[in-house]
This record gives structure tokens, C-alpha cells and sequence, in this order.
């Protein structure tokens, strides 16, 4: 992974379990104080779940290769939650151009064997007709 | 009061778990495979008895395992869709042992088992060659010509309320 520019592939956002941003360095994604984050893109909907009360999963949890579209523009992102008391603390980590590398490899790779697999298919069909 | 659920879409690569997701929620279909990275995520809200319930989609990368899939990525997860395609063998040679880890490991949380590529059955080869006790009460769809689809992910979401 790249690791030159680093720091300014890593949004830091911080809410309330309510999800209304108390803090935001806007390194990615242009967000305003005060905005509702669950209401940004359903990947952060999910996290009402995560950031209520009843919640008794993990305080830090890790959320590898998500893809979003936000204002017209694609990021694949890992993003991390992490629960400082009544607050909590997202982590933007933009992997885009990392990430794109490897859907290339996976690409040729799963096309090939897709290709092959229904090709055994068709074989199988025509010989159930002969 | 707007009810969101979380709905994983398990199985496979290529078994069309994207395409069923574009043909719920976009309506269109493409013959061009696109493979999934991590996981894309998409919302449709549809009304149940009345009620309007949003489902939030996780349509995630495909694996032959879902040991393999990230453990994030299930986690509060309010039903399960493990596809397989019908065409293809190896995507539900594990079927078994697949519906015993969803068991064993989210308990109470429903599922339902989806045969895509439903377009493919032919006289000699249909839904009846699916005759094992897993495959009872599966889906047969076509994210191609939209069988079935939104009866599955309807059912599906009836699931999660009660
Ligand atoms: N005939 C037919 N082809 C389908 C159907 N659904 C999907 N396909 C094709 O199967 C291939 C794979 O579809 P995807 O929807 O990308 O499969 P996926 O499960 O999302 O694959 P991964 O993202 O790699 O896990 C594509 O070429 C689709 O056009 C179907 O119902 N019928
Ligand atoms: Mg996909």
C-alpha cells in the first residue's frame, strides 16, 4: 500500500450516537457540523445499530473495502468505528487507487473461471440432449 | 416510523448476487460481469402490510466460504440471501455445510436460499434436479428476465419483522 500523502487519504469524523457531526476534517468528503451522517449513504445507517445504547458488540470495529458514491464522486475506502465513551470516531482511510489494483487480478481471474464453468454447463446440456 | 434492515447477500462470485440487487433496485440487467469488491451497499424501501420497511442491501464480494467473508461485514445483519447459480456446480457443492454455519453462528436471524440464472433451466434440466432436503423452500430466480425477484426480496424482508 502507498505509503507516501498518507494523512491526507484519512478523514477523521467524529459524532454522537445520533449520528449529528461534532467534527470533521473534510479530507475526503465535504461534510458540514451538525449534519446527520446516517443520512449521508446507507453504509452509515448501518451504524445506528452500532452506535446505540444496546449495542454490545466490539468498541473498535473495522469495516475493510467499502465502496461509496458521495457527491458524484467513488471511493473504496476501509473505514474504522471507534467508541470513546459517548462519542464516536470514524475513520475514513481512502485505498481507492490500492483497491482498484486488486479488482483487476480478481477480475481476469473470476472471468476466466466464470467462462470456464459455463462452459462445462452448455457441455453437459447438450449432451443430456443428444 | 421508517424500519431499516440490514440484508446480506451471500454465496459465490458470479452468481449473480450484483444483478440481483440491479434488477431489485435499478431494474436493469447486464450481461457484463463485473466483479464485487468488498461490498457495495444499496437501499430500496417497499411497503409490507402497509408498513414502509427499507432494506439496506450489503451485496458483498463473493467467496466459497462464508468463513472467509469479512466478519464485519455480517454483523448486525437482520437476514441473510445465500445465492447459488444453477448452472454452476461448485456453487452449491457446500450448500450444506454453508446453511449449517449461518445456523450455528446467527441463530435466530433468517435466511432463504436463491438458485439464479433460473433463465437456464431447460426441459430436461429444471428446478425439480434441486430435490435434496437443503434446497426446500429455495428460491428459483432470474435477475436476467426479473423472475421471481422482488417475491424473493419481499419475502425476505416479511422475515425480518417477525
Ligand atoms: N443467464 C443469467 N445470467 C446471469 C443472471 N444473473 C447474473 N448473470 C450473469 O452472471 C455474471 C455474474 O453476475 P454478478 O451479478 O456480477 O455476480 P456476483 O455474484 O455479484 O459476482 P461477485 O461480485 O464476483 O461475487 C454476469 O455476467 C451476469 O450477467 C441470471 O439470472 N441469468
Ligand atoms: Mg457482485
Amino acid at each position: 500500500m502507498e505509503k507516501n500523502s498518507f494523512s491526507n487519504k484519512i478523514q477523521l469524523i467524529q459524532i454522537n450516537k445520533f449520528g449529528e457531526i461534532l467534527r470533521t476534517d473534510n479530507v475526503l468528503i465535504e461534510l458540514k457540523i451538525g449534519e446527520n451522517i446516517f443520512l449521508l449513504h446507507p453504509f452509515f445507517e448501518c451504524l445506528k445499530d452500532i452506535v446505540n445504547d444496546d449495542f454490545n458488540g466490539p468498541k473498535n470495529i473495522a469495516f475493510p473495502c467499502i465502496a461509496m458514491e458521495i457527491n458524484e464522486e467513488k471511493f473504496i475506502c476501509d473505514i474504522t468505528i471507534k467508541n470513546e465513551r459517548d462519542l464516536f470516531v470514524i475513520l475514513l482511510f481512502n485505498f481507492s487507487k490500492h483497491y482498484q489494483e486488486v479488482h483487476k487480478e480478481t477480475q481476469e481471474k473470476n472471468r476466466a473461471m466464470l467462462k470456464e464453468q459455463s462452459y462445462n454447463f452448455e457441455n453437459r446440456m447438450k449432451k443430456k440432449k443428444d | 416510523m421508517n424500519i431499516a434492515k440490514k440484508v446480506v447477500l451471500l454465496g459465490h462470485f458470479g452468481v449473480g448476487k450484483t444483478s440481483l440487487v440491479r434488477r431489485f433496485v435499478d431494474m436493469a440487467f447486464s450481461e457484463e460481469y463485473l466483479v464485487t469488491m468488498g461490498v457495495h451497499i444499496k437501499k430500496k424501501t417497499i411497503t409490507i402490510n402497509g408498513e414502509d420497511i427499507s432494506l439496506i442491501i450489503w451485496d458483498i464480494e463473493g467467496k466459497n466460504n462464508i468463513e472467509e467473508a469479512r466478519k464485519s461485514y455480517l454483523l448486525g445483519s437482520h437476514a441473510f440471501v445465500y445465492v447459488f447459480d444453477v448452472s454452476r456446480p461448485e456453487t452449491y457443492e457446500n450448500i450444506e455445510s454453508e446453511i449449517d454455519y449461518i445456523k450455528e453462528h446467527f441463530n435466530s436471524i433468517p435466511y432463504c436460499i436463491v438458485g439464479n440464472k433460473a433463465d437456464l433451466f431447460t426441459k430436461d434440466f429444471s428446478e425439480s434436479f434441486f430435490d435434496k432436503e437443503v434446497f426446500k423452500n429455495s428460491y428459483f430466480t432470474s435477475a436476467k428476465t426479473g423472475d421471481n425477484v422482488e417475491t424473493m426480496f419481499a419475502e425476505i424482508a416479511q422475515k425480518t419483522l417477525s
